[in-house]
């Protein structure tokens, strides 16, 4: 006898006796908030009284009451013959899920390990610049390009990394021209990024990027001081190279070339105004404020320059409220984490950042290439096996795509970077939003899956997006233009003002 | 057992059945300067919350299995290219 095809009819029963039943949705209490936050499947959203809220639970909440409509219109509730909001939520959620459609997009080449800076908090294996053994060779560099281009994915991003990649800049040549003319052939889109110091540019390197619209990202920890402390040269000149290098690239490429992120030290923690006049001075349109890394030589400087997620917290929320007020001046800055997670609260839309993903973004979203020939799911996962796991090695440059993709590190992925069946981010109302990272949980926690009681991944983003919700909430008009223009990456509209 | 699990960075626990419809929970801070009666009234708020939670992915499991099999169904994607 064969299976039953549809569940039994009181599955499909109307909520108690009145005229609606529930639409799939998780809900939250955000501190200082007194109304309820209720998030559905795909992740729209709506704060609600708590006693109108028990009331629409329960299955009682009045036709007539002025949040009906607002349930109904956002998919929280449904009248009568649920076909059709099943089918609008199934093409929400599908473009929601949209990224896993075309398999692995950004490819990381690990050109070199060397390096000419010695900062502290590094999350990558570094050996100094002067070392050899350290730098990706042609057959390698060759075979890591076939491996990218069995992927399906219809447009690809390659990522230079190192140490400083421009250590090592005639493989990153070598890499880009065979890419380049590849792509072309096949007809994919390609996009050439790299994160480099800088320092090292030359002018066949800035005519080399021009040719390549090379997009490229550094680092830049804020003022002189506090950056020439975290990111020490012999010279005690890394700041102001740093931005001579800017300079020098906005001017021969243009200044939507080049963007910057802050790693956070300790020292960094209360001079979030500093960091930020830094970045407005040098007239950089949004701050990135990354807090450290688990992995590489951060760890063995966690004592040092380490700090808890509640300080990096307080931090963040400090940092958020000076750059409002910036914009309410009119001075035009915005927070980039913010931006990736104000898209996924306020579009339908997911974004590029592989941690915010579920299924993970490692293995599934991105391939690392190590300058060796090991193939990992994430840069973190190549860390976490420079410090002796090697449970997301996909295998090596040799292997097919086919067999990357059925590997034991990929069915670690699989098994354990599904937010949806993780317990504590199963119910959790910013699921829609966020991600699974096993590759961070094994860093801290030996374990994929991890204990989401006491997991960084799971604090940090949960008190970021507690203190998001609470400016939502507040419903401000002219921070809801600001966070609207982070999440549609646009500027912000000349009448905005006028809303002061 | 989910709120448990959602206190587990403050307090241990134990769960006893008391009887056939009620469950003990006992609670053993974490830290010496934990306020381990705070936590009992924050434990019995959210076990509030987790029940409703409960009762609603009970209402709603069927279709949400529906929106996510609708979705992936019509989102075939392409295998690996061959080189």
């Amino acid at each position: 006898m064969s299976a039953p095809r549809f569940a039994p009819a009181s599955d499909y029963a109307r909520s108690q006796s009145t005229g609606y039943r529930l639409l799939p949705f998780r809900f939250t209490r955000i501190p200082g908030i007194e109304n309820v936050l209720a998030v559905n499947e795909v992740g729209e959203f709506l704060f609600i009284e708590p006693a109108d809220f028990i009331a629409f639970v329960g299955g009682g909440l009045s036709p007539a009451h002025p949040a009906y409509a607002d349930l109904q219109s956002k998919h929280f509730l449904v009248e009568g013959e649920p076909t059709t909001a099943v089918r609008l939520l199934a093409a929400k959620y599908r473009t929601r899920k949209s990224f896993l459609r075309g398999g692995p997009a950004l490819h990381v080449f690990v050109v070199t390990l060397r390096c000419d800076h010695s900062c502290r908090y590094c999350q990558v294996s570094r050996r100094p610049a002067a070392d050899t053994g350290f730098d990706m060779g042609d057959e390698t560099a060759d075979r890591a390009i076939d491996l990218m281009f069995q992927s399906p994915a219809p447009a690809l991003t390659v990522e230079f990394q190192g140490g400083e990649p421009l250590l090592a800049f005639p493989q990153i040549k070598r890499i880009t021209e065979a890419a380049a003319a590849r792509a072309g052939a096949e007809g994919r889109a390609i996009t050439f990024t790299m994160t480099t110091t800088l320092h090292q540019i030359t002018d066949e390197i800035l005519a080399f990027f021009q040719r390549h619209d090379f997009q490229l990202s550094t680092s830049l920890d804020g003022p002189a001081a506090l950056h020439d402390a975290n990111r020490p040269l012999p010279g005690r000149d890394s700041h102001a190279r740093t931005v001579a290098a800017i300079n020098r690239i906005r001017a021969a490429l243009g200044s939507y070339r080049i963007s910057a992120l802050t790693t956070l030290s300790r020292a960094s923690l209360d001079r979030p105004e500093a960091i930020i006049d830094e970045y407005v001075r040098l007239g950089f349109p949004s701050v990135f404020m990354r807090p450290l890394s688990p992995f590489g030589f951060a760890v063995r400087a966690d004592q040092r320059i380490g700090y808890t997620t509640a300080a990096f917290l307080d931090f963040y929320r400090r940092a958020l409220n000076y750059i409002l007020d910036l914009n309410r001046r009119g001075i035009r800055i915005g927070e980039a984490y913010a931006g990736y997670l104000l898209a996924h609260i306020l579009t339908p839309f997911p974004t590029g950042y592989a941690d915010l993903r579920s299924p993970a973004g490692a293995g599934l979203g991105a391939w690392v290439y190590n300058y060796d020939g090991g193939v990992y799911a994430s840069d973190e996962g190549r860390m976490l096996a420079e410090m002796g796991d090697d449970a997301f090695r996909l295998g090596s440059v040799n292997d097919k795509a086919a067999d990357l993709l059925q590997s034991p590190a990929m069915q670690l992925l699989l098994a354990s970077g599904v937010a949806e069946a993780l317990p504590g981010c199963s119910d959790c109302a910013f699921l829609p939003y966020c991600g699974a990272d096993p590759v961070f949980n094994m860093a801290l926690e030996s374990d994929p899956i991890g204990h989401r009681a006491v997991n960084a991944h799971c604090a940090k983003h949960m008190g970021l997006f507690n203190i998001l919700f609470a400016k939502l909430a507040e419903a401000d008009p002219f921070t809801l233009r600001v966070f609207l223009s982070w999440a549609l990456q646009r500027p912000l509209e000349p009448d905005d003002e006028a809303t002061l | 057992m989910r709120t448990c699990y959602a206190f587990a960075d403050r307090c241990r626990h134990w769960i006893e059945a008391a009887d056939d419809a009620r469950l003990t929970v006992g609670f053993r801070r974490n830290k010496q300067n934990t306020d381990i009666e705070a936590i009992k009234g924050d434990f019995a708020d959210a076990l509030i919350d987790f029940a409703m939670r409960r009762h609603i992915e009970n209402q709603t499991a069927v279709i949400r299995n529906l929106i996510v099999a609708a979705a992936l169904a019509e989102a075939g994607a392409p295998p690996p290219r061959q080189n």
